[in-house]
């Protein structure tokens, strides 16, 4: 890659907060040139800043570094470390702000002081009675300064961690920010790599943050979200979308005095997804929710459209509740942890994605590589980005026409009437997404059987789905009859007649209930393994 | 007698108030009239039940298919997770779908908890209220909060869920507990008090508020139910003006919590608070003597019964759900009918003002 292709990368922060350091390693990982501002003029001028300062004054050394911003202007695959102040000054930040990305490191004054006073730089700012009371006042003074860019939290991580957060970032390309109108209000879903550490600047939060997350997720990514007040953590699983989880999340939040200025954020999968967004709903009557989705199936499904909720024994979801979150961030990094089968099971859900609306996507999926398998590097951060940020767009499209589900929403269920049927009879030993792909197939096959489509659509249906490591046969212990029983158990709870999803082409899918029962039964006979 | 009726404006939430004499009679009509396709459950109180069971056994056998009909125990009480839950599940057993009507026929607590449970049933069902005590038609019933307490406070989790109507079927209140009388009149004088100075004169001319006395309480609850028709109109997700309907409402939670609910009415708390916040407003915000002097005298009608003060009454205020910035918003008046809200920088102020003008444990 050339370099004028390459982004820089510019740290800024208050001093000490390991702007050098992380950069350095930053610029090896990446293999861009380094460069620290503080070391470029004093290796210039010959004598520490220090000592400049004393000799020509705090402007002559202002002036030192807004001539570098501009002469760096022009060069790009660096990293830089600033001065303290560099980037405050607005037009050094304007400079450097269009070569590329700025972060900037943030640490607690107590962690200030302690690497300050561990490291061998003179720092005049220190050489105070009371060194402590220097840095809390001068945070002060340039809170608003250093607010202006993305914030990554230094507490209790080391170089290497920090520059691998930021790699991250830059692996994923620029984020890709899809607005989102829904009911009285716009949000935007964020796709990206490594956005968690910058999650509190993306979402444009400022006040308390809780994340509800589970055991499996929590310990991963928790730490990654930046600085936030309160973490809760749940037993993984969907046994656990319960009302009874949900009160004691809620005690948990009153216990952590969590008000209503807050923002609660839903770090997990579909369940934690439902779970803290059917919380931010109802705690206190509503508080700010931002999703953050970790699982792909949640990432493309569950994540927007402000469907929340918890089960029942009667049945999934009978509770819920439309909480539209503030902002959507996945963090495609996150799907790096994700198990095999996990990420398949997203697949089907993008795949439904690119059958019922999007032909470029499905063809993407076809010539792609999209079956993991355990320990493999997964596929590049850009590639996944591109893939989510396209099959959200598709569901996207279609919640904004219908805000509250009351008609077209209806073929984002393309696959889901048998899926439902299959998950249930199989005791969800049949996952989520193997039951879209197989009800996907079942759908296929009877929109073939009934004239709808040629027969080679199911043939290409089925192999992207086996391309990207997802079962097209019924497991043989779900009988035709005990499917269809359960389809109309399904039913009567929401009181009405059997609707299909059908297909005409990719792109072109219709909802109906004139199907007659016999050829379901057929189809599902053929399919039935 | 005519009803009354205060329509609430809210787009396509709006919906109508109807008071009087013989609005059952009218639900009566309504529940007829109700989409046959949707089943309808009735949710009320045992105490309530056992009053009017005949009643409302005959207003289910109005509707297409006949209402369920679920009696929660009476009390605060019931406002839980675990109530909440079992009511989810008698809707879902009795078949409710989306076309399905709840109908919360009792006080606060079934308005509260029923209402949040159509919320929150299948993402959300119709419900209307039909309040049967003072308290809940002047105040609960309109407006769409629901909630349910959780150990550490009240009305911390909830919803906004407006009701499709509202029946107040004024007779009823022959058989209230004059407890009960005097708690929904407290929320009464707090409306007159903050929004309608008309209300408060009319109050003030009535030497005895109490249940035998002299107060037209349909004229009451229409002027109660149209200020706050008012309030909600301007904001109905409680994002400003409706603050001031929490007026006396920091310490009253507080002293509720503290008591762990029960052994002071909601009314009666809210009584203590406003007397309060009345001392505070004459100090704080220059409410006039005379002002302050009329305010208590009518506040002193209504009886409550002697409290103790709990130690951790603070801690209660401090986690009160309107606090916002870290500090506790109060309501004070800067004259009868004109209040603003006002940030405490210690809750303890309430405290000392209530001990300065209540005598208590």
């Amino acid at each position: 890659m050339e370099d004028k292709d390459r982004q820089n990368i510019i740290l800024t922060g208050f001093m000490a907060t390991g702007k050098t350091i992380v950069g350095r390693n930053l610029a090896s990982q990446l293999g861009y040139e380094f460069i620290d501002t503080d070391e470029v003029i004093e290796s210039r001028i010959g004598m520490t800043i220090a000592e400049f300062f004393k000799e020509k004054g705090e402007a002559a050394f202002r002036k030192m570094e807004s001539d570098l911003a501009r002469e760096l202007a022009d060069r790009r695959g660096l990293v830089i470390s600033t001065g303290g102040r560099f980037m405050l000054d607005p037009d050094n930040a304007a400079a450097l702000g269009r070569t590329g990305r700025v972060f900037c490191l943030v640490a607690t004054p107590e962690e200030i002081l302690e690497r300050a006073e561990g490291d061998t730089h003179v720092r005049p700012l220190l050489q105070v009675p009371n060194p402590l009371e220097n840095i809390v006042e001068l945070l002060q003074q340039r809170k608003e300064g250093y607010g202006q860019f993305p914030q990554l939290v230094t507490s209790e991580k080391t170089p290497e961690t920090l520059a691998g957060d930021l790699a991250g970032v830059i692996a994923g390309g620029p984020d890709v920010r899809l607005p989102i109108a829904a009911p009285y209000e716009r949000y935007e879903f964020i796709v990206g790599g490594g956005l968690l550490p910058f999650l509190s600047h993306l979402a444009a939060v400022d006040g308390p943050i809780a994340i509800i997350t589970d055991d499996n997720v929590g310990p991963l990514y928790a730490k990654s979200c930046g600085s936030v007040d309160v973490v809760i953590t749940t037993p993984p699983g969907r046994q656990h979308k319960t009302l009874a989880t949900a009160q004691s999340i809620c005690e948990q939040l009153i216990d952590a005095d969590f008000d209503r200025s807050g923002t609660i954020v839903a770090l997990g999968g579909t369940v934690i997804s439902e779970l803290a967004g059917f919380i931010a709903a109802t705690y206190m009557r509503g508080v700010d929710c931002v999703q953050c989705p970790t699982s792909l199936l949640a990432m493309v499904d569950t994540s927007i459209g402000g469907k929340t909720g918890v089960d029942l024994p009667q049945g999934k979801n009978l509770i819920g509740a439309f909480k539209q979150p503030k902002t959507v961030i996945a963090d495609v990094a996150t799907l790096q942890s994700l198990p095999p089968r996990a990420f398949a099971s997203g697949m089907a859900e993008v795949i439904k994605h690119s059958l019922i609306a999007d032909s470029d996507l499905l063809g993407k999926i076809e010539s792609g590589n999209w079956v993991r398998t355990a320990g493999e590097i997964q596929q590049q951060a850009a590639e996944l980005q591109a893939l989510v940020a396209q099959a959200i767009q598709v569901k996207i499209n279609i919640v904004q026409e219908d805000p509250f589900d009351h008609g077209r929403r209806a073929v984002l269920n393309f696959g889901h009437t048998f899926a439902n049927a299959i998950e249930r009879l199989s005791r969800h030993r049949v996952s989520h997404g193997e039951a879209v792909a197989m009800g996907m197939v079942v759908s296929s096959h009877l929109s073939a059987q009934l004239g709808y489509c040629p027969g080679e659509l199911t043939e290409r249906i089925e192999a992207v789905l086996t391309s990207a490591g997802l079962p097209t046969r019924i497991p043989a212990e779900l009988s035709p009859d005990k499917l269809l029983e359960a389809m109309r158990t399904d039913k009567k709870k929401r009181a009405g007649k059997l609707h299909y999803v059908l297909l005409k082409n990719i792109g072109d899918v219709f909802v109906t209930d004139q199907v007659p029962e016999e050829k379901v039964l057929s189809t599902l006979a053929v399919l039935n393994s | 007698m005519a009803l009354s009726v205060v329509n609430v404006e809210l787009g396509e939430r709006s919906y109508s108030i109807h008071i009087g004499g013989g609005a059952w009679d009218l639900l009566e009509e309504y529940l007829r009239g109700w989409n046959p396709a949707g089943r309808i459950m009735m949710v009320t109180d045992e105490r309530v039940n056992s009053i009017y069971g005949r009643r409302i056994n005959q207003l289910a056998g109005a509707c297409g298919t006949p209402a369920a009909v679920v009696a929660v125990p009476e009390g605060e009480g019931s406002k839980s997770f675990s109530h909440l839950e079992d009511l989810c599940r008698k809707m879902a057993g009795a078949g409710l779908d989306r076309n399905s009507l709840v109908v919360a026929l009792g006080g606060g607590v079934v308005g509260d908890l029923a209402g949040l449970a159509a919320s929150i049933y299948l993402r959300g069902v119709s419900v209307v209220q039909a309040p049967t005590t003072l308290l809940a038609m002047v105040d609960s019933s309109t407006g769409g909060k629901t909630g349910i307490n959780i150990p550490e406070g009240k009305n911390q989790v909830g919803a906004f869920h407006q009701p499709e109507a509202v029946f107040a079927e004024i007779d009823v209140l022959k058989t209230l507990d004059p407890r009960d009388w005097h708690s929904g009149m407290a929320e009464v004088i707090k409306i007159a008090l903050t929004l309608d100075p008309e209300l408060f004169e009319y109050l003030e001319g009535i030497p005895d508020l109490g249940p035998g006395g002299d107060v037209d309480i349909s004229r009451v609850v229409t002027s109660a139910c149209r200020r706050k028709a008012e309030i909600i109109e301007a904001d109905e997700w409680e994002s400003g003006p409706r603050l001031v309907l929490n007026f006396g409402h920091t310490l009253a939670h507080a002293l509720e919590a503290s008591t762990s609910y029960g052994e002071i009415r909601h009314g009666e708390a809210v009584l203590l608070g406003m007397k309060a916040a009345m001392v505070l407003s004459r100090k704080v915000c220059g409410l006039p003597d005379d002002q302050f002097e009329r305010a208590v005298r009518v506040l002193d009608r209504i009886p409550v019964p002697p409290v103790k003060l709990g130690e951790d009454l603070n801690g209660y205020m401090t986690r009160d759900k309107k606090r916002s910035g870290g500090r506790v918003q109060s309501v004070l008046l800067d004259r009868i009918g004109q209040c603003r809200i006002v940030p405490l920088d210690d809750p303890g102020d309430l405290i000392r003002s209530l001990e300065s003008i209540q005598p208590t444990g």
